[in-house]
């Protein structure tokens, strides 16, 4: 009896290959890590990991980088834009996953053994979300150091345009710039949009920004969900958990023999966040349609 | 002031007269005073510490909330930002100034309502110190010609950890943006600028001035509430007190008619009351004794007039006696001596027949003869007696005082009742002593004295006693005599009465009772002599009479 039962596990059990991904992270941050936890989530069991971490240092990478190529790895995800350069620049025959990279498109991340997994959602879909939400919103203006921050694409102007919706923007090349170019461009538009420029969002300009929009009655569209929670109306935002998640579905296509080189990006699940208070302080009715997407709400 | 004698020492002290009132008054002033004026002490001093803890809180609150909202216009240099912040605080009323400087030193805004502003000084300290707590600093400041304090609360505005950004996302812009940097390192916070608030001390002075006169004028209205009562309460003690004195002087002074009706239901009031029915208690004593010394005065004067009476009656009755005692004494004197002549008649008569001269007697004629000779001495001698105490008692007793030899005076007595005495088997003897000085006195009575006392012992002292007559010299003035027998001995009862007239001991038998005069005429003699007599007896074993007599002038 104890034989049979034997046989038929082994003969129901069929040998699996168990990958081995490295993970090289960029640097040990919360949203980093994260999305690390998304991705080993969404991979099966007996996959090994090694994980780098390049402690915000560059050099650093490429050295990691070099190591995980002559390891034989079967994937690398390359976590943060520094990991993903360094990945860019030293491996090019094991396929690499990137993700939680602001602007891939800035570094020339492309590449045959490369994918990444956006941490932005569809700009149409914002304004889209925004167009439902309020009417009557024309003008949506945003702050934007060039040297940091590249200006919303022709697309994403056009998408907007169909919306009836003019994007204003305003450069700012340092910090002293932001409160007189936010006082101008409060003055033309119906709504904030706050892109993560650190030159024009920091834990001090927030406050600021918030408040002079506030004393507007200018309604403030983020992309957090803690802006929402300290006033601000809206934010259409990517958990870092998500984009793991994304990242993890994407190693496993490529591992299953799926090619690379198609889709280079991936866009994540949006997620928002709405104040209803905020709202209610600014006069605006949330249909109710809209307040079915909301994920969060304050 | 008043002057009091001390009764104990009987001198005068000066002292001071302070009523009970006063003293209660005065002491009961004196804690309200003190409790009052320490509460009120207490309280504003809590108020002034409790003033200057909100005015510090309230600058520290300012200051930092302030540092807060102004912290991006620092960083920004948002002078717009910063002007509308430092406009709001300067509304707060204690608001003096408000100074923004920014990280290289230089002032990036300031307001101030007085034109006065804080020492750089201040600011420039704080941009190398690590603290992050408000710096307050008090420093006085003109304002209209008047000095003011003003505190002067400085903040540090510092920037944190751009890699620790509140905002996640936003981390990656950050991180992405510093290559070659370590994403877990910390970097220091940075001084951006710093901010500096004054606020004045004067509306919380005005506040706490008002306060102080406030509690002053309560304290003051308390005080004089509290005397007020005091002196209320004790006057209503002390009134009844005062006419407690007064009708106690007053029953001092002899009038117990003073009475004092009880106004209250206290202890005083208890005091007031038992002082009446003392009062009372004393108006009836006084009139008891006032009754009793008129009884006792009826009585002394009633008295008086029977003492009177008795005294008259005394003395009728006195000079009765008198009368009848010179009456007696004549009567013996006279009997006496109208006794003795026949009576010498008679004792010659039967001499001469003893002696014969009448004819031969028979020995029965002899005998009776010899006892009527026997009784007619023992007679003649009692009627001697009898003279010479009645002369005693006359005052006509003579003394033909001059110097005498008491030891010849008592060997001649002593020799001259030998014969009695060898009658009885009885040892008699004279032991003189060795020159003995002369006395002053009468030989015949000094005589007389010895015989009588010799004659008694030689009767008392049984048959083969011994009877001693001791003469010495007692003192610088006095002979003394002594009869020493050795008889049955005088009774303790019957000594002070040996020297009486007429007295003879109960147990002396009839038959040896003389007229009971030896021993009293005895004594008047030796008082005559300006001597003393005395007797010393013991029942059964003796008696000695002792006399004394005085030395004569040499």
């Amino acid at each position: 009896m104890c034989l049979l039962a034997v046989l038929a596990v082994t003969v129901s059990v069929e040998p699996i290959h168990a990958h081995e991904v490295a993970i090289l992270k960029s640097a040990n941050i919360a949203a980093y890590n994260q999305a690390v936890s998304g991705f080993k989530a969404s991979m099966p069991s007996n996959t090994k990991f090694v994980e780098y971490d390049l402690k915000g240092d560059t050099s650093s990478g490429r050295k990691y980088a070099s190591k995980i190529r002559a390891s034989g790895v079967d994937l690398v995800l390359a976590v943060g834009l520094k990991a993903a350069i360094a990945a860019r620049l030293e491996i090019f025959d094991v396929p690499v996953v990137f993700c939680m990279v602001l602007h891939p498109s800035k570094y020339d991340l492309k590449a045959d053994n490369m994918v990444g997994i956006s941490v932005k959602t569809s700009i149409g879909q914002q304004l889209s979300t925004l167009h439902t939400m309020m009417p009557n919103l024309k003008r949506i203006g945003y702050l934007y150091d060039p040297e940091k921050t590249p200006r919303l694409s022709a697309e994403a102007a056009n998408q907007a345009r169909q919306l009836g919706i003019t994007l204003v923007d305003r450069q700012v090349r340092t910090e002293e710039q932001v409160p007189a170019a936010l006082r101008e461009l409060l003055a033309e538009v119906d709504a904030l949009w706050l892109v993560s420029d650190s030159t024009v969002l920091t834990e001090e300009s927030f406050s600021f920004l918030l408040g002079a929009s506030f004393d507007r009655r200018v309604p403030v569209i983020g992309f957090d969900p803690e802006f929402v929670r300290r006033g601000a109306l809206l934010s259409f935002w990517v958990d870092s958990a998500d984009v793991g998640h994304e990242a993890g579905q994407a190693a496993q296509a490529i591992l299953e023999g799926l090619s690379v080189s198609s889709p280079r990006v991936v866009l994540p699940k949006q997620r928002i966040s709405l104040n209803l208070g905020t709202a209610g302080y600014l006069g605006i009715t949330i249909p109710s349609n809209v307040l079915n997407m909301v994920d969060e709400v304050y | 002031m008043a002057t009091v004698l001390d009764r104990r020492n009987g001198t005068k002290r000066m002292s001071v007269f302070i009523s009970l009132r006063t003293k209660f008054v005065l002491f009961i002033s004196l804690v309200i005073i003190a409790v009052c004026s320490g509460l009120s002490w207490y309280f504003i001093r809590q108020q002034a510490d409790s003033m200057t803890r909100s005015l510090l809180n309230e600058g520290s609150i300012l200051v930092k909330n302030l540092a807060h909202n102004g912290r991006y216009g620092v960083v920004a240099k948002d002078l717009l930002l910063l002007d509308q912040l430092i406009k709001g605080v300067m509304e707060v009323e204690e608001g003096v100034y408000v100074v923004f400087t920014g990280p290289d030193g230089t002032q990036l805004a300031a307001m101030s309502k007085r034109n006065t502003y804080p020492d750089p000084a201040h600011a420039q300290a704080l941009y190398g110190s690590d603290s992050s707590d408000v710096t307050i600093t008090s420093f006085t400041a003109g304002n209209g010609g008047q000095r003011e304090v003003l505190y002067d609360f400085a903040l540090p505005i510092r920037r944190g950890n751009e890699r620790q950004a509140p905002f996640p996302l936003l981390s990656l812009e950050t991180e992405e943006r510093q290559p070659g940097t370590s994403g877990t390192t910390e970097s220091p916070s940075r001084v951006y600028g710093v901010v500096q608030i004054g606020l004045t001390g004067e509306r919380m002075n005005q506040s706490l001035n008002r306060m102080i006169g406030n509690v002053v004028l309560i304290t003051i209205i308390v005080i004089m509430g509290g005397i007020l009562a005091t002196v209320l309460l004790t006057r209503r003690i002390t009134t009844p007190l005062k006419s407690l004195v007064l009708v106690a002087k007053q029953v001092a002074g002899g009038d117990l008619s003073a009475t004092v009706a009880p106004t209250t239901h206290d202890e005083v009031g208890q005091l007031t009351t038992a002082f009446d029915q003392m009062t009372q208690s004393l108006t009836d004593r006084d009139l008891a004794v006032k009754q009793a010394y008129r009884e006792l005065e009826q009585l002394n004067q009633t008295l008086e007039q029977r003492v009177q009476q008795r005294t008259r009656e005394l003395q009728t009755a006195n000079a009765k006696l008198q009368e009848l005692d010179r009456l007696k004494s004549t009567f013996v004197s006279i009997v006496s001596h109208e006794l003795r002549t026949p009576m010498t008649s008679i004792k010659g008569y039967v001499e001469n027949m003893l002696d014969g001269l009448t004819g031969a007697l028979t020995e029965k004629q002899s005998r009776s003869l010899e006892r009527v000779k026997h009784n007619i001495d023992r007679l003649t001698r009692m009627i001697n007696e009898l003279l010479d105490l009645s002369r005693i008692e006359a005052g006509r007793m003579e003394l033909h005082v001059g110097p005498v030899s008491l030891g010849e005076v008592v060997a001649e007595v002593v020799e001259s009742y030998q014969a009695a005495a060898r009658e009885k088997a009885i040892s008699l003897r004279a032991i003189p002593a060795e020159g003995l000085p002369m006395v002053r006195g009468d030989a015949d009575k000094l005589n007389r004295i010895l015989t009588n006392l010799i004659h008694n012992a030689i009767k008392f002292t049984p048959q083969g006693g011994e009877i001693r007559v001791e003469t010495r010299r007692r003192d610088a003035a006095s002979v003394e005599t002594t009869v020493v027998d050795s008889g049955c001995g005088i009774p303790p009862q019957e000594r002070d009465k040996v020297f009486d007239k007429f007295y003879w001991s109960e147990s002396v038998p009839v038959e040896a009772r003389g007229a009971g005069l030896g021993l009293a005429i005895a004594k008047s003699l030796v008082e005559l002599h300006r001597g003393k007599i005395e007797v010393e007896s013991t029942v059964g074993q003796g008696s000695r009479f002792s006399f004394t007599i005085p030395i004569a002038d040499s």
